[in-house]
């Protein structure tokens, strides 16, 4: 039917190209959906179809209580009326630093200022330790905040009643005695090696003993704030494993001081110039370590104080996920302490010395890892994040 | 005195919008140079205070009657509509009708949905079916954890006396989200995410104006009513007397008096049965009660083993000599 008016007869129409209609719908571009997970698993619910009892499917995963193992209480759809901590693997690192540099530090000061020549390793370390492991400190809290301008949000006031402002001053603070402490160690090193101790201005006004004391008191006061304010800072939340539990401040600081002892006597064991004898330590190490031992036990009292106040809202810890890290802790101080008892020579002795040592390093780190993701786990599971604000006595109104 | 630099005016000073490294350090240490000296000292701005007498008439929050409330969501929606912000996505909770299951950054009413069907209606089955709906909201706390918890002075009571957050200076630590026992505050989800928290605002642009927040404008049936905390509160005295001379014994104030740890809040329910049903707690705790107690059992601690490895250090050295 093609009349000289279509372009199809006209003289350019075989030079057309076949162009596709932009409109039509060819291939139907789909999303592909994501895979079907049941929940809670098919293979958790019971087997007979006529003894499952309808409940509310878990609005998260972490499930400290099976809801069917609790006598029903009021609640509505078992939803968590907290919501979860935003702190995660930064803080806990952060907490486990903080303390081992300041718990460093302050052994170091002491040494120095208490201990005779003996004891001048242990400054040395102590300070070197403090700076080395307070410096990822604030890479860590800018990454957990995201921004470094959110970092000096907080040194733009001084609020006292915040923990966390207060701990950033505190911190900040200790960072600086931290690195005078370091710079002091250095220089006076290096006089004492190069013979130019007297002759450098630097290195004695350093040395000075009243801008010494005036650094001590100052610095171990920081130091200490450093380590206690984190157990106040998670006590003044409504987190049902943290709110208002006044252990957590002397557990962390307790576990501050060991681990900090124990880096000291790891790297003791470490430094080749350091002459322990095969079968009794040096006075220093064996000062340290008597240290740790008393810090452990603190800490084991505290851990006890902490669990009795808690009760049922500590549930993470002993039957939940963070069970196993829990566990860790405990055990990791006990084998800690049992390994230094050993009555071992030479090089074997040494081993278990830097064994217990690096059990104790880690205990401390499970520690705060646990009470860190603990928080999430006792405020999203429902029946839990209830016991917080449950009253003494029943309310009339009930 | 103050350093005007080129970078301060070209208008990037929100914060997290630099273009790389470079740019967010000049923008770092012009917002230093512009504001470290100028927060110092703090100036306390007039806020109404709760217990002084002048003051009452200014104190702004909210009586939310659940008996009166249909479930409807205007609330929810008005207050979405007006705060600009965004959805929560389809998710349906299978519960009831309810599918944004709580307060969140970006949900600052959300109304609760709770319907409690008899399961068999012939034999003994317990209670008849019966209906909770409730439009919860920030408490609005004379004494807010969330207050003293944050670590930048973001959150602060306003002219109506009521907490506000400034997210301009939210920093994004999350310590209010952790603190606050009626669960209310949060981060957004994913997408929206902009690492600050959010909560009700209690519509402090709109009283600055003269209007009422949207959602008590929006309530169709006075379940939400807003007004001096004051004026409220008789009210809602009032309603109780009423309901229960009615027959409705159940009916109760949550927070217009004194719960758990907490005074008066400023945005308090007229609730129906126990506080859990409706996901309050029964008795909120205040955990920044006790806190120097805390301080100085961890600093106690600290200086006892301070001073015990001193008596260590110094013991073996006498010894020694």
């Amino acid at each position: 039917m093609a009349d000289k008016d279509t372009p199809y007869t006209a003289e350019w129409a075989p030079r057309l190209k076949h162009c596709p209609d932009p409109n039509r719908v060819g291939q139907i571009q789909t999303v592909p959906a994501d895979p079907f997970v049941p929940h809670p698993p098919a293979a958790k619910l019971p087997p007979d179809p006529a003894t499952r009892v309808t409940r509310m499917p878990p609005q998260s995963d972490a499930r400290l209580h099976d809801p069917q193992s609790i006598p029903a209480e009021p609640s509505y759809y078992d939803i968590p009326m907290l919501k979860a901590p935003v702190w995660k693997w930064e803080i806990a690192n952060y907490f486990f630093l903080g303390g081992l540099s300041a718990g460093a530090y302050v052994l170091g000061r002491v040494a120095d200022r208490f201990g005779d020549s003996r004891y001048r390793d242990i400054s040395r370390i102590g300070a070197y330790a403090a700076l080395l492991a307070i410096l990822p400190a604030p890479p860590l809290l800018i990454h957990d905040l995201g921004d470094p301008r959110r970092f000096h949000h907080m040194l733009r006031i001084w609020k006292p009643s915040s923990p966390m402002n207060l701990g950033t001053w505190a911190l900040t603070a200790y960072s600086g005695m931290a690195t005078f402490e370091v710079v002091r160690q250095f220089l006076s090193e290096r006089g004492r090696r190069l013979g130019t101790a007297e002759h450098d201005k630097l290195t004695k006004l350093m040395n000075n003993g009243t801008l010494l004391l005036l650094h001590d008191l100052a610095g171990v006061p920081f130091a200490l704030m450093v380590v206690s304010y984190t157990g106040v800072l998670l006590s003044c939340t409504a987190n049902p494993l943290w709110s208002k539990n006044p252990w957590l401040s002397p557990l962390f600081t307790a576990s501050a001081v060991s681990t900090g002892a124990e880096a000291i006597s790891l790297a003791l064991d470490c430094l080749p110039s350091h002459d322990d004898g095969p079968t009794r330590e040096s006075a220093a190490h064996q000062a340290v370590r008597r240290i740790d031992t008393v810090a452990h036990a603190v800490e084991g009292a505290a851990m006890a104080g902490f669990n009795r106040h808690a009760g049922e809202k500590a549930a993470t810890l002993h039957t939940g996920t963070m069970r196993r890290y829990h566990q860790f802790t405990t055990r990791g101080i006990l084998a800690a302490e049992l390994l230094k008892l050993l009555p071992l020579s030479g090089r074997l002795r040494k081993m278990a010395r830097m064994l217990s040592s690096l059990l104790g390093l880690a205990a401390g780190w499970s520690m705060r890892w646990s009470f860190i993701y603990g928080g999430h786990e006792a405020a999203n599971d429902p029946h839990t994040s209830r016991l917080v604000g449950r009253a003494e006595t029943k309310t009339p109104t009930e | 005195m103050t350093l005007h630099l080129p970078i301060l005016r070209d208008g990037r000073r929100s914060d997290g919008d630099g273009d790389g490294l470079l740019a967010t350090l000049r923008d770092t240490i012009g917002e230093v140079v512009e504001n470290f000296p100028n927060a110092f000292p703090p100036v306390p701005t007039p806020v109404p205070q709760p217990g002084r007498a002048a003051d009452a008439q200014k104190v702004m929050g909210f009586f939310t009657d659940t008996t009166l409330c249909i479930g409807c969501k205007a609330c929810e929606v008005a207050c979405k509509q007006w705060n600009q912000l965004p959805a929560d996505g389809f998710d349906f909770t299978g519960n009831s009708l309810d599918n944004t299951r709580h307060l969140s950054g970006t949900t600052w009413r959300h109304v609760k949905f709770k319907e409690e069907i008899a399961p068999d209606h012939d034999g003994d089955a317990a209670g008849p079916s019966r209906w909770l709906m409730m439009s919860d909201v920030c408490k609005h706390c004379q004494d807010a954890p969330c207050q003293h918890s944050c670590p930048t002075g973001a959150i602060v009571y306003n002219d109506f006396g009521d907490v506000y957050v400034q997210n301009d200076i939210c920093n994004g630590c999350g310590y209010c989200i952790s603190a606050c026992p009626f669960g209310v505050l949060g981060r957004a989800d994913a997408p929206h995410d902009d690492g600050h928290a959010h909560k009700c605002t209690l519509c402090m642009d709109r009283q600055e104006g003269g209007l009422t927040p949207a959602c008590a404008k929006s309530c169709p049936t006075s379940s939400i009513q807003f007004g001096p905390v004051e004026d409220l509160r008789e009210a809602a005295r009032a309603r109780v007397t009423d309901l229960q001379q009615r027959g409705n014994d159940r009916a109760y104030l949550y927070g217009c008096d004194s719960v758990g740890d907490y005074g008066p809040l400023n945005a308090f329910f007229l609730l129906e049965d126990h506080p859990n049903q409706y996901n309050l707690p029964e008795a909120p705790p205040q955990p920044f009660r006790g806190q120097r107690k805390r301080y100085a059992a961890g600093l106690a601690v600290g200086l006892a083993l301070t001073g015990l490895s001193a008596l260590f250090f110094s013991g073996g050295s006498r010894r020694g000599r």
